[in-house]
């Protein structure tokens, strides 16, 4: 038994020795001697202490019962406060179902959606007018002067406009003056159209879903509907033009018809009257032809008074009183049913 | 694994007989882990016991990255070290040792007990294959606790013959884990070469 397999040597027994703590002084001196011999003596050492303590756990590893561990264990698992099952926290990850998780998405899809499109009103650059009865002029951010009148609701957006002069007629009566100079243009959104002008000022009036632009200066152009495909009627200088929501039509008035259109009533009563003789009395006041399509609406009868009207207005008023339709042409005024 | 997730499922519900599987699967290796930190049976038990009463009281809470194996293996260790700082006696007596053992990092994926098992079991089935006198004479120094002169003179034996029997048994384990450690090694860098080859062979 005098063989040694390695091919460097090793003081085992002095090693073993030093970690029992049986090691005379001697033999110490003569383990530091080998330890300070090479860098590598050390290392093995480490070794052999651990492969030492490695064989003293492998015994109490060996002498383990876990049977009888376990019954010890149990005394102390019943001696343990029992929780109530009910009342243990469930794990976050059940509480997170995928369905749960698909509605979360959503809700939070919602608040980023409205926060998106209500940015600009929560962040205060929404800008709402109102009109009064003072009739008021309002400086627009790029100097151009806005008169809404009574009852009058317009918006614009102080953060764009700048960029994009837009405003938008809510109802109401307003007048634009436009201040020029600028490469934009100046729009008003309107609920199904807009008014864009050209070099001007203008006069938009909104009538239940119609609507009315009389160009006071300058050219506009008034469109049949939204979006860059939108046909546009051109009104010049003293043109009245005509925006009509149930035929999506486009319409104006000469400067002649005007006139006409500007003239008001008088005080006008008409009691259980026919439809066709009121308008024939009207074509005569305001020397504008008034045309009724039909024998039976031309014999019904009504009871109107007007105070102040246009005939634009009256005509409109007729047409709503009997439920008719009824279009404004170069020649003048259709009621058709 | 798939089946400690089960059990541990069931030890959320109070499942007594899943937490006596995972207590006598786990319990061996676990202690001797902590043992080896500690050098103390009863503490050594006790730290075992805590992190299975842990395991029992708060299941539903916890939050397993890793194998249940390695949780535990972590469990212990940092107890075991935390045991260690609080305790300046066994601190001192495992200096030297400790200076190699730091504690276990929360996203280790180690399971430390069953790896030092393994070790174990190797330095037990090699301590097997020595010869019976050499064997004999490395049990009787360590499990004993008999010094050399002791055992020469309980065997009949010159000091000198069990210096040499300790030296070969000291030896051949020492050769026998540095080749397992090669191997492992090897059969890991073969996995990957396997494993890429594949790979290959998809894309093909």
């Amino acid at each position: 038994m005098e063989e040694n397999n390695t091919s460097r040597f090793i003081p085992y027994d002095l090693i073993q020795k030093d970690l029992d703590g049986v090691i005379s002084a001697e033999e110490r001196l003569l383990l530091e001697r080998w330890l300070s011999e090479d860098v590598e003596n050390p290392k093995l050492y480490n070794e052999v202490r651990t492969l030492s303590d490695d064989l003293i756990v492998l015994e109490h590893y060996k002498n383990v019962d876990t049977n009888s561990q376990w019954d010890r264990f149990k005394q102390r698992l019943d001696r343990a406060p029992a929780t109530d099952e009910a009342t243990l926290p469930t794990p976050m990850k059940a509480i997170w179902k995928p369905w749960m998780k698909l509605v979360a998405a959503a809700v939070l899809l919602m608040i980023g959606l409205a926060c998106y499109l209500n940015f600009d009103r929560w962040m205060g650059y929404e800008v709402q007018l109102y009109g009064s009865v003072e009739q008021e002029p309002i400086l627009l951010p790029d100097s151009s002067v806005l008169v809404l009148h009574a009852g009058a609701e317009a918006s614009f957006n102080k953060r764009t406009f700048n960029q994009q002069r837009i405003v938008a007629l809510k109802k109401g009566k307003a007048f634009f003056d436009v201040k020029h100079g600028r490469t934009t243009s100046f729009v008003v959104e309107l609920a199904h159209n807009y008014v864009r002008d050209i070099g001007t000022s203008f006069e938009v009036n909104l009538l239940a879903e119609d609507v009315e632009v009389l160009v006071k200066e300058g050219t506009v152009a008034l469109s049949g509907s939204k979006g860059p495909s939108a046909k546009e009627l051109i009104l010049q200088k003293n043109e009245k033009g005509f925006f009509k929501k149930e035929t999506a039509s486009l319409s104006k008035a000469t400067p002649d018809n005007l006139e006409n259109e500007h003239k008001v009533a008088q005080k006008l009563s008409y009691t259980n009257e026919r439809l066709d003789n009121i308008c024939f009395d009207l074509t005569k006041r305001f020397q504008s032809n008034i045309i009724v399509v039909g024998d039976n609406l031309k014999a019904r009868k009504l009871s109107m008074y007007f105070d102040g009207q246009s005939l634009n207005e009256i005509v409109q008023i007729l047409s709503k009183t009997l439920n008719v339709k009824w279009k404004a042409s170069k020649k003048g005024y259709s009621i058709y049913e | 694994m798939s089946n400690d997730v089960e059990l541990l499922k069931k030890i959320v519900h109070k499942d007594r007989d899943a937490f006596e599987t995972i207590y006598k699967a786990y319990f061996c290796k676990l202690y001797t882990l902590s043992f080896r930190y500690l050098k103390d049976e009863a503490i050594a038990e006790e730290l075992t016991n805590d992190v299975f009463m842990m395991l029992w009281e708060n299941a539903g809470k916890l939050v397993i990255n890793q194998s249940l194996g390695a949780y535990l293996s972590r469990s212990v260790i940092n107890l075991s070290l935390t045991h260690l700082k609080k305790n300046q006696r066994l601190k001192d007596r495992n200096k030297n040792y400790l200076k190699d053992l730091n504690p276990a990092d929360d996203a280790d994926q180690t399971d430390h007990a069953t790896l030092y098992e393994s070790k174990l079991l190797m330095i037990e089935s090699i301590l097997e294959e020595l010869p019976p006198q050499c064997r004999k004479i490395v049990l009787m120094s360590k499990y004993d606790k008999m010094k050399q002169q002791e055992i020469a003179d309980q065997l009949g034996i010159s000091i000198k013959t069990v210096k040499n029997h300790l030296t070969i048994a000291y030896d051949k384990i020492r050769v026998a884990l540095a080749k397992r450690e090669v191997y492992v090694l090897f059969l890991i860098g073969f996995l990957f070469f396997s494993l890429g080859l594949f790979v290959q062979f998809v894309i093909i």
